[in-house]
């Protein structure tokens, strides 16, 4: 039976089975984006040439090639479009949205023609030594061009891309960028494959290429988490592969033995059967294990702890780029401030040469310094107070003070993204809290809210009284966050805006918590998103920490 | 008579510098936040006003609007502490005629208050 097989055929039936592999991997992840659809779609369009190429390689019947040709040229009719629309999707480039638009309208009108005419294939057959071809009409030669002007486009605007972007994309971005172009370029070089069909005796060395399309994008899956492909269903799917392959292995090798012990001693012998399969077994784990390490080595970066090691130092790294931002906001607030006070000091020590006699001026002279330089102590003091971490240092506050203060602090990002916010406070809003902590959740929120609205839009903060406890919702208009995301906004690092880090709405459940409180959140794509913050009101915190204990009760009322 | 400038901030410092640079020249008036700088503007015969652009009830933003929408053409320079280009062009958009950025420089708020009523005439 092996013999009957075109050894041609064979790695063009290992990338196509790894393109679909990848293509199904992908789809996982459907949801998140158009970008993993078109992927994915681009994936599968990569399934069917390689994979007819390694069915009709194997085909003699002029009927069966020319129909297997044909499923196979759907590939070179639907990927450029797919192609033109992956990149101008991932690249942001709007305004070349025409060009997907021309090419899918292309693609619908050649798979038409493809699947309902013969102008693609008319029926002869050419003849190469690794096998049968289908002569193409000339609609091929129409799609090699438009394939080729497909990969010329794309290629120059990701270089463009690359160019213009690569200093400034996080660590992250920059790494999934560099295999997408690795990857998207060995994938144009399986144009190759168009040669035989120009009468270019080219053996199939496309499908090599789609193959390494299909590697890169797998190794930078594993090792850089392009596409959101997460760590533990990789691992998870590399050992089952490895599993099933191996213990494939095995039993054809136990097999083997069994056949070969059973043709030598010339009987039937279960006993026999079963020491080939302990001493195959035997020297199979040693192997496994040599596999296994070399798998980790190479797509892990060596053992568990190296990759513990590793998750762990992206993990500081992302926490220092989360408390960078939360500085560059909270810097930007205070440059604000200390601006003000700034512009009294600097007119009057101006004026002061000049009024110096003037008693009127000393004495205004010396209550504005007074007042200015405290409040830039203040200011001072606010910032050490930030930097502080730790327990919530709770006392009894007015939750709306504390609102209208962060509020007031972000106002100027309200002007920028003309964004307008409204409160509204109803009832007693008393409650027992850090006065820091709780503007570190509200900023955390109101930045989110702000982040989600493009251009335009309203956040309403709505603070209500609702007998034991305060709930405060915060309801901006912004994109919303799609269904099946919105359980994980609180997981660490998990975010769906391409600059943020996924700390903020952690910090905020991870201090909720601590003010005995807790956090909801409701969300609709492309409607906007509320976040509902509950807190137990003054006396009702004092009661549940007493439950508690009186002695950590205390301790925190108390601290 | 000195043209009658309105000085519209929060901050008392600010008020009380902008009274340095402009009082000996002109005739001042105050309001404290955006509805008072609105109903001002609206009522009083200013030549020029000073606005800050963080006040409360209403930002100085809110009140070039407003102010826009009433057809009132009393010259309005903005005054700041953000240092932002989206936020100057905002505001000239809106019908600043400049944007002044904190701190300020004493020459500074005069040749722009100076060149506004130049142009005025």
């Amino acid at each position: 039976m092996l013999q009957t097989i075109n050894p041609y055929s064979v790695v063009p039936f290992l990338t196509s089975f790894l393109s679909l592999s990848l293509g199904v991997l992908v789809c996982l992840k459907w949801k998140l984006s158009r970008e993993h659809q078109l992927f994915s779609w681009l994936c599968f369009a990569l399934f069917l040439w390689p994979f007819s190429l390694s069915v009709f390689l194997n085909l003699t019947d002029p009927r069966q090639i020319l129909e297997w040709a044909k499923y196979g040229h759907v590939t070179c009719t639907l990927a450029p479009a797919l192609y033109v629309d992956f990149t101008i999707t991932y690249l942001k480039k709007e305004n070349m949205r025409w060009a997907s638009n021309v090419y899918y309208v292309i693609a619908a009108l050649t798979l038409l023609t493809l699947l309902t005419t013969d102008l693609y294939f008319p029926g002869d057959l050419m003849s190469y030594p690794w096998g049968f071809y289908a002569a193409p009409g000339p609609l091929v030669y129409l799609d090699f061009a438009l394939g080729t002007m497909a990969c010329l486009l794309c290629y120059r605007e990701f270089i463009i891309a690359w160019r213009t972007q690569r200093t400034v994309l996080s660590a992250n971005e920059y790494n999934k960028l560099r295999y997408i172009i690795i990857a998207l370029t060995a994938f144009s070089f399986a144009m190759f494959d168009y040669l035989p069909k120009f009468n270019l005796p080219v053996p199939p060395i496309g499908s090599y290429f789609i193959g390494i399309f299909g590697v890169t994008t797998a190794y930078a899956m594993i090792k850089h988490q392009i596409l959101d492909i997460e760590i533990v269903l990789r691992r998870t799917a590399i050992y089952s592969v490895l599993v099933a392959l191996l213990t494939a292995i095995y039993l054809g090798l136990v097999l083997l033995g069994e056949k070969l012990f059973q043709g030598f001693f010339g009987y039937d012998s279960i006993v026999m059967s079963l020491v080939v399969g302990v001493a195959i077994a035997l020297g199979f784990t040693p192997l496994r294990d040599f596999v296994q390490r070399y798998m980790d080595r190479f797509f892990f970066k060596g053992t568990q702890a190296a990759l513990a090691e590793e998750n762990e130092m992206l993990r500081q790294e992302l926490v220092r780029s989360e408390k960078l931002k939360a500085v560059s906001t909270f810097a930007a607030g205070m440059a604000h401030e200390i601006k003000n006070p700034l512009a009294a000091i600097k007119t009057f020590a101006e004026f002061l040469p000049e009024k110096y006699d003037d008693p009127q001026f000393r004495t205004k002279f010396s209550r504005i310094m007074n007042d200015e330089v405290n409040r830039m102590n203040g200011i001072v003091h606010r910032l050490l107070e930030f930097s502080k971490p730790g327990r919530p240092d709770l006392e009894q506050v007015q939750i709306s003070k504390i609102l209208n203060e962060t509020i007031e602090f972000l106002q100027g990002r309200f002007i920028e993204r003309k964004v307008q916010i409204k409160t509204q406070v109803m009832g007693d809003d008393w409650v027992n809290a850090d006065k820091q902590q709780m503007k570190q959740v509200f900023l955390n929120i109101l930045l989110n809210s702000i982040d989600s609205i493009n251009d335009g839009g309203k956040i309403e903060v709505r603070l209500s009284d609702h007998g034991q406890e305060l709930s405060i919702s915060i309801a901006d208009s912004g994109s919303g966050i799609p269904r099946q995301e919105v359980n994980h906004v609180f997981d660490p690092f998990y975010t769906t805006k391409s600059n943020g880090t996924g700390l903020g709405l952690s910090v905020v459940e991870s201090i909720m918590r601590n003010h005995k409180g807790r956090v909801l959140i409701s969300s609709t794509t492309g409607q906007g998103t509320t976040v509902e913050l509950i807190l137990p009101k003054a006396i009702q915190l004092e009661m549940a920490m007493t439950e508690e204990g009186v002695v950590h009760g205390t301790k925190n009322l108390n601290r | 008579m000195a043209p009658r400038i309105l000085i519209a901030d929060d901050e008392e410092g600010i008020r009380e510098s902008l009274t340095l640079i402009l009082e000996n020249d002109y005739t001042l008036e105050y309001a404290v936040d955006g509805e008072a700088t609105l109903a001002e503007l609206s009522s009083g015969d200013y030549d020029v006003a000073l606005v800050d652009v963080k006040m409360p009830r209403m930002d100085g933003l809110e009140v070039l609007k407003r102010f826009k929408a009433m057809n009132i053409d009393t010259p309005v320079l903005i005054l700041t502490a953000y240092q932002s280009v989206e936020l100057a062009k905002e505001a000239v958009s809106l019908g600043a005629k400049d944007y002044l950025p904190k701190p300020f420089e004493r020459k500074q708020i005069l040749d722009a208050v100076k060149s506004v009523l130049k142009s005025a005439v």
